[in-house]
C-alpha cells in the first residue's frame, strides 16, 4: 500500500500514515485505521438504492451514538430530499448546501484530514464514488465536570475551573471574554499525542512579539507526547536551570481572563485542567487573585506581609547560622543566654542543626505528598513527634533550631505559587552553607548572587524583575502595594501592549 | 563553565579581601562562649589589678518535658589577678573551658582603690578592644572594692546583671543618680577644663533573705563619685546629687516635702525639670545663670483642710523653690570647694564665648572657676493639685 512505516514526521505533523495519493476511499480509511478494534465502519444505502451507497467511520467511545444516529444517520437515510435524489452527486449536492442540518460539519476532500477528524471524535460520512468525505463533530465522552479549584482556594472569586477538555476550557474563557478579538489560535503538538494547544490573546491589545515567540517556541516543540505541564514549560522558556518559574500557571479561568485582558499570551493544553500564562516575572508569583477582591488597604498590608515573609523564608535558617556562629553580639544577651542554654548539650555545630532540620522537612514534605491519605496521619504524628520531641529531648536539636525552621517553614507557604516556593526552599541551603562560612558578609555575598541571577533572567522578552527595576513608580507601587482599582490606568507597560489604557 | 568559573574566582577573592584574614576561624558556635555581662575591676595594691567575672552557671533546660528548672541560678564568680587587666583576661582564657565574649559587658564596677589610683587606666583595655561596647554603665563601688559588692550580692535566684539594671533602670524615680553611658564617660574624661561624675554603688540591706544566702545584700544606686583629673576626689550623695541632676537635665522624677503652716506635710511629686546654664560676660567678668524650670504636682497631703488656693499655692512654689536652689547651691559650694567644674560650666561658657574662652578662660579654668559668680534662679509651678474631691472627712470641720 502506499504509506511507509517508521518515518521521519513532517513538519506539518500528520498523521503517522501518509498515503502519498491522497483520494478518499472508504478502503484506504480502514488500510489506516482498521487495525484498531475501537473503530466502527458501517455501509448504509440511501433509500435502500444499492448505486446511493455511503459509508461511515467513527470511533467508539469517543462520540455520542444518539448524536451520531439522530442528526446524522437518520436525516440522510430517511430525509424526503435525499428520497428523490438518483445519483450520489446530488446527495453530495445537497449535504454541501446543508441538507442534514448539523452545525459543525466539514467537507473533507484531504484523506489525512478526514482520519484526524475521525480520530478526534467526528464521525465521518464518505462517499467513494465522489472521493468525498463528509465529517460531523459529534465529539460525545466522559470528562469531569466543572468543579471547584482543587489546588487554589478561592473566596470571593468565581468557583469553576479548567478542566481537562479544550473545548471546555476555551468555552469557559469565551464566556468571560466575549470580545471578537479574542483570539484561539490552536496548535498540535507531539508526534504521538498530538494533543491539540490552544494559544489564547487578545487582538490589538497583547504585543503580536509576545504570540509570536510563543508560536515560534510551540513550533519548535518535537517531542512524543505532551502530557504534563512541565514539558511545555521546559521546551517554550529559554532558562532551563534557573529553578525559578518562568511561566505561571492556573486553575482558575477568572485568574488567567484577568491576564489575558492585562496583554499577556494565554496556553492551553488539551487534557490539562490548567492555563498557563506567559510571561511571567517575579512579582507575578507573588501576588494572589484573592488581593483584588478585597478591600485595597487590607490587601496592601497583606502583600507586605507576603514579601516580608518571602525574605523572610529564604534568608532565616541562614540569618541564624550567621548570627548564632559568628555574631552572637548581635542578639540580646537575654535571647543569646537562652539559646545558649538551650544548645548546652548539642553535639552538632549550628550549621549542621540546621541543615539536618532542614531536610527533615523536606522529607516530611516529600512522604506527604506521596502518602496515601488513609495513612497519612500516622506519619505526620510521627514527623511532629521525632522532630519536634524526641529530637529535642534527645539533644540532637536545640528548639531554638526548631523554631527557626518551622517558621521559615511556614513562611514558605504563604507565597501563592508553589514552583517559587520550591525555587525558594532550594536558595535556603545555598544561604546556610554560605552562612556557614563566612557570617553575615557570606549571606549578603548569597543574597547578591541571588539577586544578579535574577536580575538576569527574562520571560519572552520581559525582564525577570521588572517592575522592581527599570519601571515607573507607579507600577512598582502595585506590586508591594496593592492599589485601588482606579490607580491602575494602564496596562503594565513592560508587556508593551498596543492598547495601553485600560480604563477611563 | 568558564564562566562559572570566574565568578566563583571573583567570590573566593571578595572573601579574602575583607581583612578579617582568619573569616573562618573566627567562627564561635553560641553555647562555646560565656558572656560577661558585668566585671568588676580593683586595685589590689603592689599595681597588680584583680578582675572579677561573675558568669552565668549555664546549665541545660534540658529542652521541652524535662522536669530541670531553667532557674538562673548563682552565677559562677571568676576572680583573676595580674599587672594588666588583659593579661588576667588572658589567664582566664587559659583554664576557663569556653571563651570569654565582652561583647555583652552592660556594667563595670570600679573599686574605690581602683578609682583613687587612676581610673583612665582601667578604662583603656574596654575601650581599646572591639569587643566590648561603649554603651556599658560604669559604677563606682563607694566606700568598698568591686570584688566585695559582687560577692555581696550573688544571691542564688538573681543574675547580678538583672539587680544593676534594675538599679540603673530606677534612678529616674528619686533622680539622686542616673545613667551613665561609658562613651559619655570618656569624653568627660578627654575634656582638660573639667571633672567627671560617674553613678556610685553601695551596699544595703534592704531584703531579709533565708538560707544560704542570709548574709547577702543588696545594692543601692546613690549619688555620683567625682573625678578630677584621673582620680577620685569624693562623693556627693541625695539632696547634692539630685541638684547635679538638676544642673545636668537629668531630674524626672522625685520627691520633696513641704509644710503647711499648720505643720502638715505635703509630698509634692517632681513632674520634671529643664535647666538652662547661661554664662554672660558683664563687665569684663563672667558671670553664669542657672535657670531652672521645674513643675511639681501635690502627691499627698496630711491635713484634712482644703488648704490649696492661690495663696497657698504662692506659698507652695515659694518652698519649693527655696528647696530646688538648696539643692543646686550644695553641688555649686562643692565643686567650688573640690575646684572640679563637673558640671560643665566651661564647656557652656566655651560654646556661648569660644574667642573669650580661648584667650582667657581656658587657662587654669578649674582654679578661677571658685570665683565665679553663679545665679542660681528657680522657676517652678504647681502644675496639678489632683483636687477632684474634698479632702476626706474635710466638711465635718468646717462646721
Amino acid at each position: 500500500m502506499f504509506f511507509k512505516k517508521n518515518h521521519k514526521l513532517e513538519e506539518n505533523k500528520e498523521v503517522s500514515k501518509i498515503v502519498t495519493e491522497n483520494t478518499i476511499t472508504t478502503q484506504k480509511i480502514k488500510d489506516i485505521l482498521g487495525k484498531s478494534s475501537d473503530v466502527t465502519f458501517r455501509r448504509m444505502n440511501i433509500n435502500g438504492n444499492k448505486n446511493l451507497s455511503f459509508s461511515s467511520v467513527h470511533i467508539n467511545g469517543m462520540v455520542d451514538s444518539l448524536k451520531a444516529s439522530e442528526f446524522i444517520l437518520q436525516p440522510i437515510l430517511t430525509n424526503e430530499v435525499f428520497k428523490k435524489s438518483m445519483t450520489t452527486e446530488e446527495i453530495v449536492k445537497l449535504i454541501e448546501e446543508g441538507s442534514i442540518y448539523y452545525a459543525s460539519q466539514t467537507t473533507r476532500k484531504d484523506l489525512n484530514e478526514v482520519v484526524k477528524d475521525v480520530i478526534d471524535g467526528s464521525i465521518a460520512i464518505i462517499f467513494d464514488k465522489e472521493n468525498i468525505a463528509f465529517t460531523f463533530d459529534v465529539k460525545g465522552f466522559e470528562h469531569r465536570s466543572v468543579s471547584e479549584p482543587t489546588s487554589e482556594n478561592v473566596r470571593k472569586g468565581g468557583k469553576d475551573c479548567f478542566v481537562e477538555v479544550l473545548r471546555v476550557n476555551t468555552a469557559t474563557i469565551r464566556r468571560r471574554i466575549k470580545t471578537s478579538s479574542l483570539v484561539f489560535e490552536e496548535k498540535l503538538v507531539g508526534e504521538q499525542s498530538l494533543t491539540k494547544i490552544a494559544i489564547i490573546y487578545i487582538d490589538g491589545i497583547t504585543n503580536v512579539e509576545i504570540v509570536d515567540n510563543v508560536k515560534k517556541k510551540i513550533d519548535e516543540i518535537h517531542i512524543d507526547d505532551l502530557i504534563s505541564i512541565g514539558k511545555l514549560s521546559e521546551y517554550i522558556t529559554e532558562k532551563k536551570y534557573s529553578l525559578f518559574p518562568m511561566i505561571d500557571y492556573t486553575e482558575r479561568p477568572d485568574k488567567f481572563c484577568a491576564d489575558i485582558n492585562e496583554g499577556r499570551v494565554g496556553i492551553i493544553v488539551d487534557g490539562l485542567p490548567l492555563g498557563v500564562i506567559v510571561p511571567a516575572e517575579l512579582a507575578k508569583f507573588i501576588q494572589a487573585p484573592e488581593d483584588y477582591s478585597q478591600d485595597p488597604i487590607f490587601s496592601s498590608l497583606i502583600r507586605i506581609l507576603r514579601y516580608i515573609l518571602v525574605i523572610l523564608t529564604v534568608v532565616l535558617p541562614g540569618l541564624y547560622v550567621a548570627i548564632t556562629t559568628f555574631h552572637s553580639e548581635m542578639i540580646p544577651t537575654e535571647l543569646a543566654i537562652s539559646i545558649a542554654q538551650s544548645k548546652e548539650g548539642v553535639p552538632f555545630p549550628v550549621f549542621l542543626e540546621v541543615i539536618i532540620m532542614l531536610i527533615a522537612f523536606e522529607v516530611l514534605v516529600e512522604a506527604g505528598l506521596h502518602l496515601p491519605r488513609t495513612i497519612g496521619q500516622a506519619v505526620s504524628i510521627v514527623g511532629a513527634l521525632v522532630v519536634g520531641e524526641a529530637a529535642v529531648n534527645a539533644k540532637l536539636i536545640s528548639p531554638a533550631v526548631v523554631i527557626v525552621i518551622a517558621a521559615a517553614a511556614i513562611a514558605s507557604y504563604t507565597i501563592p505559587n508553589q514552583d517559587l516556593s520550591n525555587a525558594i526552599r532550594v536558595w535556603r541551603f545555598i544561604f546556610v552553607i554560605f552562612s556557614s562560612l563566612a557570617g553575615l558578609f557570606g549571606l549578603y555575598m548569597g543574597v547578591i548572587l541571588l539577586l544578579f541571577i535574577l536580575a538576569r533572567m527574562e520571560s519572552f522578552g520581559i525582564p525577570y524583575l521588572v517592575p522592581y527595576a527599570g519601571s515607573k513608580s507607579k507600577e512598582i507601587s502595585d506590586s508591594f502595594l496593592r492599589m485601588p482599582n482606579y490607580f491602575n490606568e494602564k496596562r503594565p507597560s513592560f508587556l508593551k501592549t498596543y492598547n495601553k489604557k485600560r480604563q477611563g | 563553565m568558564k564562566r562559572a568559573f570566574v565568578y566563583l574566582l571573583i567570590c573566593i577573592i571578595s572573601v579574602s579581601l575583607t581583612g578579617c584574614g582568619e573569616i573562618y576561624m573566627d567562627k564561635h558556635e553560641i553555647n562555646e562562649i560565656d558572656l560577661i555581662r558585668a566585671v568588676g575591676l580593683d586595685n589590689i595594691g603592689d599595681n597588680n589589678i584583680r578582675m572579677i567575672l561573675p558568669l552565668l552557671e549555664t546549665q541545660s533546660t534540658g529542652g521541652r518535658g524535662s522536669s530541670e528548672s531553667s532557674s538562673p541560678g548563682q552565677s559562677r564568680i571568676v576572680k583573676e589577678d595580674g599587672r594588666t587587666i588583659f593579661e588576667a583576661e588572658v589567664k582566664v582564657h587559659s583554664y576557663l573551658m569556653k571563651d570569654l565574649s565582652w561583647h555583652h559587658v552592660q556594667f563595670v564596677i570600679i573599686g574605690e582603690e581602683a578609682a583613687k589610683e587612676d581610673i583612665v587606666k582601667y578604662f583603656d583595655f574596654i575601650t581599646r578592644d572591639h569587643e566590648p561596647r561603649l554603651s556599658m554603665l560604669p559604677l563606682i563601688a563607694e566606700n568598698d572594692s568591686a570584688e566585695n559588692i559582687i560577692d555581696q550580692i550573688n544571691t542564688s535566684n538573681t543574675v547580678i546583671a538583672k539587680k544593676l539594671k534594675t538599679i540603673t533602670d530606677g534612678t529616674g524615680a528619686r533622680s539622686v543618680s542616673s545613667k551613665l553611658e561609658l562613651h559619655d564617660l570618656i569624653k568627660m574624661l578627654d575634656n582638660k577644663y573639667a571633672s567627671s561624675y560617674i553613678p556610685s554603688i553601695r551596699l544595703v540591706k534592704r531584703i531579709e533573705r533565708q538560707g544560704e544566702d542570709k548574709d547577702k545584700k543588696d545594692v543601692e544606686l546613690n549619688g555620683y563619685a567625682i573625678i578630677k583629673g584621673r582620680r577620685l576626689i569624693g562623693y556627693i550623695n541625695d539632696d547634692t546629687a539630685r541638684g547635679l541632676n538638676f544642673i545636668k537635665n537629668k531630674a524626672e522624677d522625685g520627691v520633696i516635702i513641704l509644710k503647711d503652716k499648720n505643720g502638715n506635710q505635703i509630698s509634692m511629686e517632681m513632674l520634671g525639670a529643664h535647666t538652662d546654664i547661661i554664662p554672660k560676660i558683664k563687665d569684663n567678668k563672667l558671670e553664669v545663670d542657672i535657670k531652672v524650670e521645674a513643675g511639681f504636682a501635690i502627691a499627698e497631703y496630711e491635713g484634712y483642710k482644703d488648704i490649696f488656693d492661690k495663696k497657698t499655692l504662692d506659698e507652695i512654689v515659694k518652698a519649693e523653690n527655696k528647696i530646688v536652689k538648696q539643692n543646686i547651691d550644695s553641688v555649686v559650694n562643692y565643686a567650688k570647694k573640690n575646684k572640679a567644674d563637673f558640671m560643665g560650666i566651661g564647656d557652656s561658657v566655651y560654646h556661648k564665648y569660644p574667642v573669650e574662652w580661648d584667650d582667657y578662660y581656658k587657662k587654669n579654668w578649674e582654679d578661677n572657676f571658685a570665683n565665679i559668680k553663679i545665679n542660681i534662679d528657680v522657676k517652678s509651678k504647681v502644675s496639678r493639685t489632683f483636687n477632684l474631691r474634698e479632702v476626706t472627712r474635710g466638711k465635718e470641720n468646717k462646721k
